[in-house]
């Protein structure tokens, strides 16, 4: 609920702050895209079994998804929202936001996590190009997003159909 | 239930069949309408429940991503459900997210999202549904489909009248044809008991078609026809019985009325006949009233009469008596005239009034005879000369009569005797009497006393024979009775004659006695004379002594009859005071005649007569009796008996000595004839 309040006020304080309400529809989405994605059941290992949020460039909004999440779940996993130090290995995250702060060194990222269960988010505008699951897009002062079902198959991800609906585009199409 | 009024068995199983049919049908299809109804309405809220769930599941991404136009995309999809009229969807915060609506369903939505529900809302069927996305609200699904419960309901109840009037009519046509099977015989009998009602025709029978409840019916219909026959039978007897016998009571009872009229009749004729006679009685009653007065005024009257001459005869005997010495014989003679004039009035009164009661009682006897008119006229001048010279009143009574009238001789005389010294009496001094004969053509001789008198009024005349009524006469000097002319007037009816009287006030009246006439002058009448010589005879000529013997046991008369013996110097008188001494002297002095009383002490007159007779030498003896009982029938039972004579008290002095003479005559008669034999 705090959540859609908080995305009600981005879409009216979006001019008044543009970033703020950009970052906290953003945090919103990540969380949303969680219930349309399957991931396989390898991708949860150890015993822990919660869904781990990694945040690359963007400690702002690690900290609005952070306390977000609290107390929240993703088809019954907890969820736990990371911030990603440089030189990490990636591959122990379900979910990977790069901001647009590291979009110089998105390419490297992203060859990384090719092929794995990881959905990559990205925010850059060739974002799908470069290898990312989905990129969002500010269209009409308002943040939709874009989907690449095919760059998900890579890595076994499964995205929900009425998600593709809800998307701006949906590439491969 | 009109129809179990229906006058036809046909009518009442075909309406039997018809209900139970219809009843049946609606009990069927209300079932099947009621079930299909449910059925519609239970699908149609699972379906839109269905329906809500799945399109908040669809539009779930849209409202989490907050695209209205993948929403409306959503939404529009219903357009394949055309009966879902209506939907909307509602975000988080309950506000109108998005909405839809078919063609021509206005678009009516809440303004703020409402919890699940699912409600009929008049033809619409509304679904509210919450949207849930991680166990978090996402928003709310509204839908409003139609509801088309009561459209069905028309459809359903359309079919099932359709169904009821083709179920109906099969019915109706089937039953039509399967209840003669019932109907038919029960007709059969119907019609022939009323062609037996109106017929009459008790010999009808009702034929039998089946052996069953019906077959029965025809059994027992006919069975009771033969019964209603034979009772018809019974009761036409018994009627034309009945009517016989009301036929018979109204004659009776037409009688009975005749004879209550002809009774009526009767009552009344009685009740005018006891009118009648209940006003004869009334007069009666008067006239006897105005009879008992008069014989009051008549007894105070009588007294008066008897009275007077017995005044007389006891104060002359008084003066005889009381010294006789200083008595003149002239002085004597005149006072002996006036006794015997006042003892013979009594006499005469006592036989009026003894006439009159026999006359009054009926018991008065009449010696009918053919009597010479002119024989009685004569006596009747002899007997009423002194009278009329006494009065010195002229007397012409005409002689000359060859008439002869059918009466007794006796009673005659005494009419005529009686109408003369009334004559006398009521005359005025110095005035005439005079005697008329005449005869009218109806065969009677009438005899006129004709007198020169003051007359009668009127009134006077009227009561005339009225008894008692002496015409104001009563303090009168007259001496009378007032019953003089009533005997006369009596005796006469009783001698089949008749009286009357004619008079003229100041100038005399004229008394009329009319008898038979008989034509023919009989030589059979010999009048016989009464002794109207009043002067007794002193001497008989018979030189003889001859022997009496008086049987008297009263001293007085005793010593009168021998008072009058002692004029007779030819007889010796014995006396005996009663009947036994009178039978011993009589035994013992054989007189030539006995004269015997007959009331006597211990032996009657009547005894002493019987014992007389049956001695052989008293036999013969002429008994006369001397006696107070002087009534006819007692004399003639006397002379019956065998007396030689009846001498009836008070003595008659000539009267007993005639009767003596007889006597000693026939006694010399009878020694003569003894000589003579």
């Amino acid at each position: 609920m705090l959540c859609l309040c908080g995305l009600g006020n981005v879409v009216f304080a979006q001019t008044l702050d543009p970033p703020d309400v950009e970052r906290q529809v953003k945090a919103a989405y990540l969380y949303k895209f969680g219930s349309y994605v399957e991931w396989p059941e390898r991708a949860f290992v150890g015993p822990e079994n919660t869904v781990k949020v990694g945040i690359i460039g963007a400690s702002a909004l690690a900290d609005e998804l952070s306390q977000m999440v609290a107390g929240r779940t993703i088809n019954g996993r907890q969820i736990s929202v990371r911030k990603v130090r440089s030189g990490e290995v990636l591959t122990a995250f379900n979910v990977l936001f790069i901001g647009s702060a590291s979009n110089d060194k998105l390419g490297e990222i992203l060859a990384t996590t090719k092929g794995l269960p990881i959905l990559t988010v990205t925010e850059a505008a060739d974002g799908l190009a470069q290898g990312s699951i989905i990129n969002f897009v500010v269209v009409d002062g308002k943040v939709r997003f874009e989907v690449a079902p095919k760059t998900a198959h890579l890595g076994n991800l499964n995205i929900s159909a009425r998600l593709l609906a809800a998307a701006f585009k949906v590439a491969g199409t | 239930m009109n129809m179990f009024r229906l006058n036809t068995v046909r009518k009442k199983l075909l309406g039997v069949v018809l209900l139970t049919t219809l009843v049946a049908l609606i009990v069927a299809l209300g079932s099947i309408v009621g079930y299909n109804l449910r059925t519609y309405h239970y699908n149609l809220i699972s379906d839109m429940a269905t329906q809500s769930e799945l399109l908040g599941h669809m539009t779930a991404p849209a409202l989490s991503f907050d695209d209205k136009q993948l929403a409306t995309q959503n939404l529009n999809l219903l357009k394949l459900r055309p009966k879902v009229r209506a939907a909307a969807l509602y975000n988080s915060r309950g506000e109108i997210f998005a909405t839809y609506t078919a063609a021509g369903e206005p678009a009516n939505f809440p303004h703020v999202a409402i919890a699940d529900e699912q409600k009929i809302e008049g033809r619409n069927l509304v679904v509210s549904k919450r949207i849930l996305t991680e166990g978090e609200l996402n928003g709310t699904v509204y839908l409003r489909a139609d509801y088309e419960l009561v459209d069905r309901l028309m459809t359903h109840l359309s079919i099932a009248v359709l169904v009821i009037i083709l179920a109906m009519t099969i019915a109706f046509f089937l039953s039509m044809r399967l209840q003669k099977v019932i109907s038919e015989p029960i007709q059969a009998i119907a019609s022939i008991a009323q062609e037996v009602v109106e017929q009459r025709d008790y010999s009808r029978r009702a034929q039998k078609m089946s052996s069953d409840e019906v077959g029965t019916l025809v059994d027992s219909f006919n069975n009771m026809l033969s019964e209603i026959q034979r009772r018809t039978q019974a009761l036409e007897t018994s009627n034309q019985d009945i009517a016989r016998e009301i036929n018979e009571r109204r004659l009776i009872q037409q009688e009975v009325m005749h004879l209550n009229s002809a009774l009526e009749d009767r009552v009344k004729e009685r009740t005018s006949q006891l009118e009648t006679s209940n006003a004869e009685l009334e007069q009666a009653r008067a006239a006897a009233e105005n009879a008992n007065q008069a014989k009051s005024a008549f007894l105070s009257s009588m007294s008066h009469e008897l009275r007077t001459p017995l005044n007389a005869v006891l104060g002359f005997t008084q003066l005889l008596l009381v010294n006789p010495a200083s008595l003149t014989p002239e002085r004597i003679e005149e006072f002996s005239n006036h006794i015997l004039k006042a003892g013979e009035h009594l006499l005469v009164l006592i036989n009026e009034v003894l006439d009159l009661a026999k006359v009054e009682s009926g018991t008065m006897t009449l010696s009918m005879e053919p009597v010479a008119v002119s024989d009685v006229l004569e006596e009747c001048q002899q007997l009423i000369e002194p009278l009329a010279a006494q009065r010195n009143i002229n007397l012409f009574i005409p002689r000359e009569s060859q008439a002869y009238v059918f009466a007794d001789r006796t009673r005659l005389k005494q009419v005529l005797l009686n109408l003369l010294s009334n004559a006398i009496k009521y005359n005025r001094d110095r005035g005439t009497v005079s005697v008329e004969l005449s005869s009218n053509t109806e065969g009677y001789i009438r005899m006129a006393v004709h007198d020169s008198g003051l007359g009668l009024t009127e009134k006077q005349m009227q009561q005339l024979f009225q008894p008692f009524n002496r015409l104001g006469q009563e303090a009168g000097v007259e001496e009378g009775t007032g019953i003089g002319l009533v005997v006369t007037k009596r005796l006469l009816e009783l001698m089949g004659g008749r009286i009357g009287v004619a008079s003229e006030a100041g100038k005399g009246s004229t008394f009329w006695v009319e008898l038979k006439c008989l034509v023919s002058s009989s030589a059979a009448v010999s009048p016989q004379l009464a002794h109207a010589n009043t002067n007794i005879p002193v001497s008989r000529q018979d030189s003889s002594l001859h022997t009496v013997l008086y049987v008297e046991d009263n001293p007085v008369n005793l010593k009168l009859v021998e008072e009058v013996m002692t004029f007779r110097s030819d007889v010796r008188l014995l006396t005996a005071a009663d009947g036994r001494l009178g039978v011993e002297l009589a035994r013992a002095h054989l007189p030539d005649v006995i004269l015997l009383d007959i009331n006597l002490p211990n032996l009657s007159g009547n005894e002493v007569f019987k014992i007389l007779r049956k001695e052989e030498k008293t036999r013969d003896i002429p008994i006369i009796a001397v006696t107070a009982n002087a009534m006819p029938r007692e004399i003639e039972k006397g002379l019956a008996l065998g007396f030689f004579r009846y001498i009836t008290k008070p003595i008659n002095v000539s009267e007993l000595l005639n009767a003596l003479d007889s006597a000693i005559e026939s006694l010399n008669i009878n020694q003569q004839r003894d000589s003579e034999s």
